[in-house]
């Protein structure tokens, strides 16, 4: 079967996984291409033991998208050992 | 996917910035009322209460040109034959009534210009001068009384302003230096804005001490290295005071630090000034006390590694950085600076 290209496509990006240890909050932020549009995920309070993965919803549409995670407080760890995004095409291409 | 966290460890750090900033901002009419059991007249204008051995007022060079004194009042003067009262019209006028004609005044004439000057049982000196002067037939006209005295309960207007207010009381005078007995002092005036700012001139470290003493010399808070501890020096305050044109006449009367904890100064205020940042005003109830005076906590300084020798260590499951004070050698512990990680675009 001939393969489909996924180039170019508009991705949903909908929700995030993460298999997370630490102490504090985590900040989650989606950047597009060249980071000009984004969106700030809510803020996920991070245990030592939480016995799951997390899983973080989010509501971005654009082409590609870095998914950027952080503390800013003192003493704030974090340990992350698998992220999964969940994305899904919506359009082939903007309108011209 | 193997994780590891480093914090770091550094050699410090000194504030090269404005340690502190804000504006105080209290616009409209204020009033404020100064009362005391007793006062002795002290030189050069000052209230000094010597029952408690300090209270220094300087009322009137602090007072705004454009204020205006509503209410003069001294009671329980000379069991309580006289007593001065009234309400001021209109700015910058004050009355004062006489139950009975003050005994021992005397008028005194210098050219055209009179003055009306004298005392009351040894225990009240008093003075009005007119300004623009007035001469004897203003005065009798202006009473309408026989020997040009005013009789009882009549009001003597001056038409002073607020910061003529000493004549009224004449420092340095021996029939004024005497003790007034429940005295009261009200004013209205405006204070509209008033910034200020606190910026050291050379490397303060965090926590180190140092003296702040004022200079009335210097155009701006600085501070004086080669000093043990080093000293912030306080000079003409940097200050503006908007809404009237005129600036507070000798500044550092009305605002002043006098501490040799960095992170403490008065302010002479009669109103609590909002200041951002700055939450903390506790009025003073002990001496040095006066009516007004707050203390400002400025909050700690912001370190900076300005001055960071570039030796690091990094260790492992640390959570934070340290970094080292000099001289004295401590550390403080900081947030490493938002430790971050970003994926690659996907898909």
């Amino acid at each position: 079967m001939k393969s489909k290209s996924t180039e170019g496509l508009i991705n949903h990006f909908g929700s995030v996984r993460i298999r997370l240890n630490g102490t504090g909050n985590l900040k989650l932020n989606y950047y597009s291409l060249d980071d000009s549009i984004s969106e700030t995920l809510v803020t996920l309070s991070m245990s030592s033991a939480p016995g799951k993965e997390i899983l973080q919803l989010s509501n971005f549409t654009t082409q590609r998208a870095s998914l950027q995670i952080r503390t800013t407080e003192i003493d704030e760890v974090f340990k992350i050992s698998k992220i999964v995004v969940y994305a899904k095409s919506v359009a082939s291409g903007y309108p011209q | 996917m193997p994780t590891r966290s480093y914090g770091v460890s550094s050699l410090v750090v000194v504030n090269e910035t404005v340690i502190s900033s804000g504006t105080f901002s209290n616009a409209g009419t204020k009033f404020d009322r100064f009362t005391a059991a007793s006062y002795t007249l002290g030189e050069n204008g000052e209230i000094s209460y010597d029952a408690i051995g300090y209270i220094n007022f300087n009322l009137f060079p602090t007072i705004p040109a454009s204020a205006s004194i509503t209410r003069v009042a001294c009671s329980g003067v000379a069991s309580g034959a006289l007593t001065t009262s009234g309400t001021g019209g209109g700015s910058s006028v004050i009355f004062i009534s006489f139950t009975s004609y003050p005994g021992g005044s005397t008028i005194e004439e210098d050219g055209e210009a009179l003055t009306i000057e004298g005392s009351y049982g040894q225990s009240l000196g008093w003075e009005i001068i007119y300004d623009p002067p007035k001469t004897r037939a203003q005065i009798i006209t202006l009473f309408g009384s026989a020997g040009n005295y005013p009789t009882s309960g009549t009001y003597l207007g001056a038409a002073l302003t607020c910061t003529a207010f000493a004549d009224i009381i004449t420092p340095g005078d021996a029939s004024s230096n005497a003790t007034l007995s429940s005295w009261t002092f009200e004013v209205t005036y405006d204070l509209e804005n008033y910034s200020w700012y606190i910026k050291p001139t050379i490397k303060i470290v965090n926590g180190q001490p140092v003296k702040i003493i004022e200079d009335a010399t210097a155009d701006i808070v600085q501070v004086i290295d080669g000093e043990d501890p080093p000293e912030v020096l306080f000079g003409e305050l940097p200050y503006e005071f908007y809404g009237t044109g005129e600036d507070f006449p000798d500044g550092p009367e009305y605002v002043w630090w006098e501490s040799v904890d960095f992170y403490i100064f008065y302010i002479y205020s009669p109103i609590t000034p909002s200041v951002p940042g700055i939450t903390t005003w506790i009025p003073l109830a002990a001496p040095p006390a006066c009516v007004g005076c707050l203390t400002l906590t400025l909050g700690s300084l912001d370190v900076l590694a300005a001055d960071a020798s570039g030796i690091y260590v990094l260790t492992n499951n640390k959570s934070n950085d340290t970094l080292y004070v000099r001289p004295d050698g401590g550390t403080v512990d900081v947030k490493i600076p938002n430790p971050r990680i970003r994926i690659a675009y996907l898909p």
